[in-house]
């Protein structure tokens, strides 16, 4: 018998699910092979134990009556920084993994495991994929006229026969999957301003479609955008026009939800969730720009009619007014066989700083498991207390069902800004690998009103992606050209381990990982035949430091595009941040730069791990060895491949599953930040990317959809 | 019209005759382009002492070849899309230099085989070993490969014969 048929039994047979899953988790406790269990914390010193069972009900915080605004239409629960219940809703019969081949989603499935069932195409006749359209939007900036630059992070999604993207201008684009022909084109006229991210941004659109379509009615099938401006436009799928029915003729104002705090748009860059009958929504907020900001709110709406059907608020009601953000502003994952979606929720405002909020606030930078009928919250994990290093969690846990132990556990993977790749039981947030609380560094003293955390989640499998117990090594390389600038910039930055607090002193505190580094948006994929997850990874070195206001007023330039100064506005510390470069733009610390990794989910052991991609700059690459700053992630397939874009060098690549041999690539317009796609269509398999560019990559953009397919 | 080329020709064959010695006034360009240029503006190219040997044209040629494959194929790597390197300020760095190996092969050609060619000999080396290091870097092969021709005819016009410059008697 299945752990699915159990689940499927009885909520009674669930209740006993979870006390099953506990054993293994003991057992796995005991496990020796734990390469991770000394990286991270204080090197030297003695560390705690397990933190026992793990998930852990929030402290401090009181369970508040709704918040929603009078303006919300028929909201049914809006919960503000809720106790978790504990409590799974009835299960139902939807596997975990689509029996059929799906891409609807930003992550291809609402399980976000980016995996395609497809075997058209395979490890060995990948090699011949060739282009066989491709199609430019024009909707790009480079950022040297009034426009701002364009950061295009959107996957395609294929449903109803027809792929559909989103640009950075907000429009929608309905392209034949066969062709790349135009089917039809939706502009929501949305201002192209930076309202709140420093570049126009989009990851794409969500799509749905009712179970019991009406004949002759329109929007039976929906397509939703959202935009810079806090507007969600939702269109027919088969004609791109408005629905009527859905809020006001088919926009939706969520930023008549933002009633606190209300310094800029809740803007919609993350396509929403759509699962069963919802489309769930977080928002993306202003970086490290005020110590208010709006609280993060998630919102989940009638897929038709656009009414407000619950919330959820990870700070609490009375921490809110003088923080903010601890919002979701990356993809969700869902099991809807378990009523559950599952939110990776952010840092609180401001990410550097944290007097205003010393407070526990369990719900922030956690992975939050809520009821998706109700949105109250089943269990949350806080990945990291007191979060004072901007380390969101960044993407969509993957949910995969695995074999540890001899036990079947439901399970997910949270993948981190910091390299670290948590494993629970997803019914109940209970470890599958210990993870262990560990001491990490206090304060020097030089930041006043700070509290810092005495310990942090170290998970002892999968070992950490990075060894962050230690300042990376420097690149020689570097170090030479810029006569010994590198080595002069370590001896001139604190840092004793991952969570080295910021600070004023000297010129402040080494981040390794940074808030740009260890694992992004792309997250994980999983292949379920195999059991092997693959993640890719960077490694990026920046230092990070605090001033008083005054000495900040004074200091202050203008900020860049992800570093530089930037004001924390209301916080009694400006901070600065910048990537450890030499004066050539050479990285000072030591390659790889990023690399892309297979790990056995049932030993939790790393298969393989090679460099991915190439780093370039002014056109210049680097020998593929160093490998490439990621950002993007992969997509995986029954025929044994790995696709994915996501290096600086703005090549598609395909690696083989079995052991990350590099087996084709592609070069396209800009670097593929975000998954590819994976579809069939008229009989034929196709990938399909799309090269945006990141300019926290490099400067590139591009307007281009390239697919792909064997050659007929 | 009257071009610079049928104008010098005739003034190398008077001054010769007429005062017995093998100096005569020429541009710094060879006939082939001289005769694009109208008289007046050729003449203002200025003049260079042919006292000296001139070089065996074969190794130039090559130079002046390959450098100038080596810019067009830079300009097909900057302005094609999806090159790898579009748009990208290092593919001017190797169109620049690649343009210095084009006025090399000329300096090399008819600069005479005096000091000034010893110079611009190793000038091109090192430019031509700067822009196939920088064509590497790019993924440029074709134009690294052009440079490997560069090199060649810079060995080629180190060993050739040096071909000296008689005016007619």
């Amino acid at each position: 018998m299945t752990t699915r048929a159990l689940l499927r039994s009885a909520p009674a047979a669930t209740l006993g699910l979870a006390l099953m899953v506990a054993l293994p988790a003991v057992f796995a406790q005991n496990d020796t092979n734990t390469p991770g269990a000394t990286s991270g914390g204080i090197p030297g010193q003695e560390q705690h134990g397990p933190s026992g069972p793990g998930a852990e009900p929030p402290r401090g915080n009181v369970v508040a009556p709704s918040s929603a605004p009078a303006s919300s239409p028929s909201s049914t629960t809006d919960a503000a920084a809720q106790q978790p219940s504990g409590t799974l809703p009835p299960p139902k019969q939807v596997p975990l993994v689509p029996a059929q081949a799906t891409w609807n989603t930003f992550h291809g499935q609402l399980n976000a495991q980016k995996y395609s069932p497809l075997t058209q195409i395979t490890a060995d006749n990948v090699k011949s994929l060739v282009k066989v359209w491709e199609y430019h939007t024009g909707d790009m900036s480079d950022g040297s006229g009034d426009r701002p630059t364009s950061v295009w992070s959107a996957t395609p999604i294929f449903a109803n026969d027809t792929l559909y993207i989103g640009t950075p201008f907000y429009r929608v684009i309905a392209l034949d999957p066969g062709t790349g022909k135009v089917k039809w084109t939706f502009d929501s006229k949305s201002t192209l301003k930076a309202l709140t991210q420093p570049a126009l941004k989009n990851r794409g659109v969500a799509y749905w479609q009712s179970p019991n379509p009406v004949a002759g009615q329109p929007c039976q099938k929906i397509v939703y955008l959202g935009t810079m401006d806090a507007q969600l436009f939702a269109m027919d799928a088969d004609t791109g026009k408005l629905c009527q029915g859905f809020a006001n003729k088919g926009v939706l104002n969520v930023d008549q939800w933002n009633d606190v705090n209300n310094k800029y748009p809740l803007s919609l860059l993350q396509p929403p969730t759509v699962a069963g009958n919802h489309v769930i929504m977080g928002w993306a907020g202003k970086d490290w720009a005020y110590a208010e900001a709006p609280p993060g709110t998630v919102f989940s709406v009638d897929p038709q009619t656009g009414q407000r059907q619950w919330s959820f608020a990870a700070l609490p009601p009375e921490i809110a007014p003088r923080t903010g953000t601890a919002n979701v502003w990356t993809g969700m994952s869902v099991d809807e066989g378990l009523g559950l979606v599952y939110l990776p929720v952010s840092s609180p405002s401001p990410n550097y700083w944290g007097g205003n909020r010393t407070e526990k606030i369990p719900l922030a930078t956690s992975t939050t498991a809520l009821n998706l009928e109700t949105g109250e919250v089943v269990w949350s994990r806080q990945w990291v207390h007191h979060d004072i290093w901007d380390y969101d969690i960044n993407s969509a846990p993957t949910l995969m069902d695995i074999t540890v132990n001899g036990q079947q556990i439901p399970a997910l993977m949270q993948a981190t800004k910091m390299g670290f790749l948590f494993v629970v039981d997803r019914r109940t947030g209970k470890d599958v690998w210990p993870i262990e609380e560990r001491k990490v560094p206090g304060g020097d003293g030089s930041i006043q009103g700070e509290v810092y955390a005495p310990t942090q989640p170290f998970p002892t499998k999968p070992a950490p992606l990075l060894d962050q117990s230690k300042k990376p090594p420097i690149w020689w390389v570097a170090d030479a050209l810029g006569l010994g600038q590198c080595s002069r910039l370590w001896k001139s930055l604190d840092y004793a381990g991952m969570y080295s607090p910021p600070t004023h002193n000297n010129n402040g505190v080494l981040a390794y990982p940074d808030s740009a580094g260890g694992v992004q948006w792309g997250g994980v994929a999983f292949d379920p035949r195999g059991k092997t997850a693959i993640v890719n990874f960077s490694h990026v070195v920046q230092s990070i430091k605090l001033y008083p206001r005054k000495e900040y007023e004074q200091l202050a330039g203008g900020s860049g595009n992800e570093q530089g100064f930037y004001p924390q506005e209301g916080a009694p510390y400006g901070m600065s941040l910048d990537n450890a470069l030499n004066w050539l733009g050479m990285p000072c610390w030591a390659p790889p730069f990023g690399e892309i990794a297979a790990i056995d989910m049932s030993t939790g052991d790393i298969k393989w791990r090679r460099p991915i991609g190439a780093s370039q700059k002014w056109g210049f690459y680097m020998p593929e060895s160093m490998g490439s700053v990621t950002i993007g992630g992969p997509a995986v397939t029954a025929g044994g491949v790995i696709f994915i874009g996501a290096s600086m060098d703005a090549k598609v690549r395909a690696y083989a599953l079995a052991d990350g041999k590099e087996l084709w690539s592609d070069i396209v317009q800009a670097p593929a930040v975000a998954n590819p796609a994976v579809y069939e269509y008229k009989g034929r398999e196709y990938v399909a990317f799309i090269a945006g560019g990141n300019t926290i990559l490099k400067d590139q953009v591009g307007d281009q959809v390239a697919v792909y397919a064997l050659p007929k | 019209m009257c071009t610079f080329a049928d104008k010098v020709c005739a003034d190398a064959r008077r001054t010769s005759g007429g005062r017995g010695n093998q100096r005569v006034e020429r541009t710094f360009l060879p006939c082939s382009f001289k005769s694009l240029l109208p008289y007046r503006q050729a003449r203002k190219l200025g003049s260079i002492d042919l006292t000296s040997s001139h070089s065996h044209p074969l190794g130039p040629i090559m130079v002046l070849v390959a450098a100038g494959a080596a810019v067009l194929l830079g300009l097909y790597y900057y302005f094609t899309p999806l090159t790898g390197v579009t748009g990208a300020p290092g593919v001017l760095l190797v169109i620049g230099s690649s343009l210095a190996l084009v006025l090399d092969a000329f300096i090399l050609w008819f600069g005479g085989r005096g000091w000034l060619f010893g110079v611009f000999w190793v000038l091109g080396l090192l430019g031509a070993f700067g822009t196939i290091v920088a064509a590497w870097f790019l993924h440029a092969w074709w134009l690294a490969a052009a440079i490997v021709f560069v090199f060649a005819g810079l060995i080629v016009t180190l060993a050739g014969p040096s071909q000296p410059r008689r005016a007619a008697a």
